[in-house]
């Protein structure tokens, strides 16, 4: 069913932008619902955000309307691995870095990242870790002293 | 008067660069333009969302020298992967790969690269001279407008930023209105509001231009690189002799004269820049040249158009930051987060409050070109060898560098979180082939639109008319009501088309 009325779809590009764009512009007037549009000396903070929301819900409009009737390109295919994995590399490094540390969140970044791509053998996995492991330390928190942690703490 | 306003402004600002500390980070930032200019991939914008974080611990000076040195540093190195390689190291140099390539086919790599990077630094000295003679009368200009018109000229420059971006005119407007919303989340200045931040204490100051860049720009390229298969590069012949002869010079210079003339006006246009000015002077070139049957066969003037244009384009499209506070491009637009992270605001005042900040960075440009012309020409075997690094070893070290400078413009990790959010939202975009340049710049002028809307309505006292009463505004938003319209016919749209898709 879902693939059957996909395929009527002249321009899934579009209709998938649209869509997107009236997701957020959804949420964000969700989001902004309590702010005040205005006041009795001028505009109030809710004003500017829901103008560009309803502006957006606009657009996202028009062009899922256009998408449905107007021919356009293909969709491009999705390639999961690389996509998961690189998503995935550097979640691990934000949730890691501030209790683990830079060494561990960034070699966790390498080895995950590094699976993303099917040809990289494991040699070639652990020099990069070791390689961007010491010239960050090096440069970011030695040379430049930025206020990183290096190891975990306990 | 103006000439010697210019004059003195330009010594004092040598004095500035100068600085060996100056000169350092000049050359750093023209070092690394070079490098990711030459890998294909890693454009300027990339480069510079990765060392905005870095630059917060440089003097302001220091910082804006260096990021001005990725952009027209990229400039330079985009050029010789264009010729050695048939493949634009950078978006600016597409063109170049056109005649670039076929040049260096007939073993004329040498003489390609030569002109390239002389035509470029003479575009980039004449250009900065520009911007020294240009830039005091245009901020006089500046200081006459009011708020009103610094929203209808902001709007302007958002709607120009619609026709350069490629695919629909609708997506581009939903880019721009979406770029417009994410500005305005965090707390709002006047009343202190929190505005749709799910109560997350890292969103109340909005969220970082930083993440949005690298994200938007870097990850979901590296995602999309690693689809496709990995090819090697082939690099196209020895290069034997460097020099061009003296028929090449001749039939360089009118070209290099009329590419940096087109080049630098085509940068001041709000949405301009350096990938404007060389599509352009390269169709120039071809309609005008009267070797205009050997274009696409390895002409020299098709490789001195397109990258003494690009050059001109990168260099002036810093007067409209520098004097109206508008950055023109997405790359531009990092700059002004650069400036609003030191506390500096961008505009006519910077002129006048900091000059040696104003000076310090146009002078910079004229060293730094110099400096591009040596390590291009006689170090261009070291970037060539570049070339050879395989993606797949490269891309994790890239990846890390972003969380690095992700994590570090606010000590959280909040940020790096927001890059995987930005990531993906990229990835989408590039799949849905929708530019998100728009979106970038959008979401940087934002708060400074929002916040003279607001004072042209207190001025008002709350009365929308005062952008089509007050004249200059009024002219502006028209301009822009018609080049909005003008896109939408049927016509235009299809050459606007094209001129995408066969460049």
């Amino acid at each position: 069913m879902a693939q059957q009325a996909l395929n009527r779809i002249k321009s899934p590009n579009e209709v998938f932008t649209g869509a997107f764009l009236i997701a957020v512009a959804l949420l964000a007037l969700y989001l902004a619902r309590a702010l005040s549009r205005g006041t009795e000396v001028g505009v109030g903070p809710g004003f500017v955000p829901y103008l560009f929301a309803f502006l957006q819900l606009g657009f996202g409009f028009i062009l899922v309307v256009h998408g449905i009737t107007r021919t356009g390109p293909a969709p491009d295919t999705w390639h999961l691995r690389p996509l998961v994995l690189i998503l995935a590399s550097v979640a691990f490094f934000a949730i890691s870095i501030q209790r683990l540390g830079l060494v561990i969140a960034l070699a966790g970044l390498i080895f995950i990242s590094c699976a993303a791509h099917r040809g990289t053998t494991l040699r070639e996995t652990l020099a990069l870790a070791a390689g961007t492991v010491l010239v960050s330390s090096l440069l970011f928190v030695k040379a430049l002293g930025l206020a990183i942690p290096l190891w975990p703490k306990f | 008067m103006d000439i010697a306003a210019g004059f003195s402004g330009l010594m004092q600002g040598l004095a500035v660069a100068a600085q060996p500390i100056n000169l350092l980070y000049c050359l750093i930032g023209c070092l690394l333009g070079t490098i990711i200019g030459v890998l294909p991939g890693l454009g300027p914008l990339n480069a510079i969302a990765m060392l905005l974080p870095i630059s917060f611990y440089l003097s302001p000076v220091a910082a804006l020298i260096m990021l001005a040195g990725i952009y027209y540093g990229a400039q330079f190195g985009g050029s010789t992967t264009s010729i050695l390689v048939n493949m634009p190291g950078e978006m600016a140099s597409v063109v170049t790969c056109i005649d670039g390539h076929q040049m260096a086919k007939q073993g004329r790599a040498g003489p390609a690269l030569a002109i390239a990077a002389l035509g470029s630094a003479f575009a980039g000295i004449v250009a900065t001279l520009f911007i020294a003679l240009f830039s005091p009368p245009l901020a006089q200009v500046a200081l006459l407008f009011g708020p009103a018109e610094y929203v209808s000229l902001m709007s302007l420059g958002l709607i120009v930023a619609v026709v350069l971006a490629e695919g629909s005119i609708v997506a581009a407007l939903g880019m721009i209105a979406l770029g417009l919303l994410l500005g305005t989340v965090g707390i709002d200045v006047e009343t202190g509001a929190y505005r749709m931040t799910f109560g997350i204490a890292e969103l109340a100051d909005g969220i970082g231009i930083v993440p949005v860049a690298m994200g938007l720009f870097g990850m979901g390229e590296i995602i999309t690189n690693l689809e496709r298969k990995e090819t090697g590069f082939v690099v196209e012949g020895k290069i034997t002799h460097l020099w061009p002869s003296r028929e090449d010079f001749r039939r360089c210079w009118p070209v290099v004269l009329r590419s940096t003339a087109l080049g630098s006006v085509l940068g001041l246009l709000p949405g301009g820049g350096a990938m404007l000015s060389s599509f352009a002077a390269y169709a120039l070139e071809k309609k005008i040249s009267p070797n205009a049957a050997q274009f696409g066969k390895g002409a020299v003037e098709g490789v001195a158009a397109p990258e003494t244009a690009n050059n001109a384009g990168a260099q002036t499209s810093f007067i409209p930051l520098l004097t109206l506070g508008i950055p023109s491009n997405a790359i531009i637009a990092l700059m002004a987060g650069a400036m609003l992270i030191h506390g500096i605001t961008p505009g006519p005042s910077v002129m006048t409050q900091k000059p040696d900040l104003f000076w310090g960075l146009i002078a910079s440009m004229i060293i730094g070109n110099i400096m591009l012309l040596i390590i291009n020409l006689p170090l261009v075997g070291i970037w060539v060898r570049l070339l050879k690094i395989p993606y797949h070893l490269f891309y994790p070290m890239i990846l890390g560098f972003m969380c690095v400078g992700a994590y570090t413009t606010s000590n959280s990790g909040f940020d790096v979180l927001l890059l995987v959010i930005f990531g993906f939202i990229g990835y989408l975009l590039i799949k849905w082939r929708c530019e998100p340049a728009p979106l970038l710049l959008a979401f940087v002028l934002e708060p400074i639109i929002e916040q003279n809307f607001k004072r042209a309505l207190q001025i008002s006292y709350g009365d929308a008319s005062i952008f089509v009463t007050r004249p200059i505004s009024l002219v502006l938003l028209m301009l822009g009501a018609v080049i909005l319209a003008l896109m939408l016919l049927p016509a235009i749209k299809r050459s606007r088309e094209t001129v995408f898709h066969e460049p």
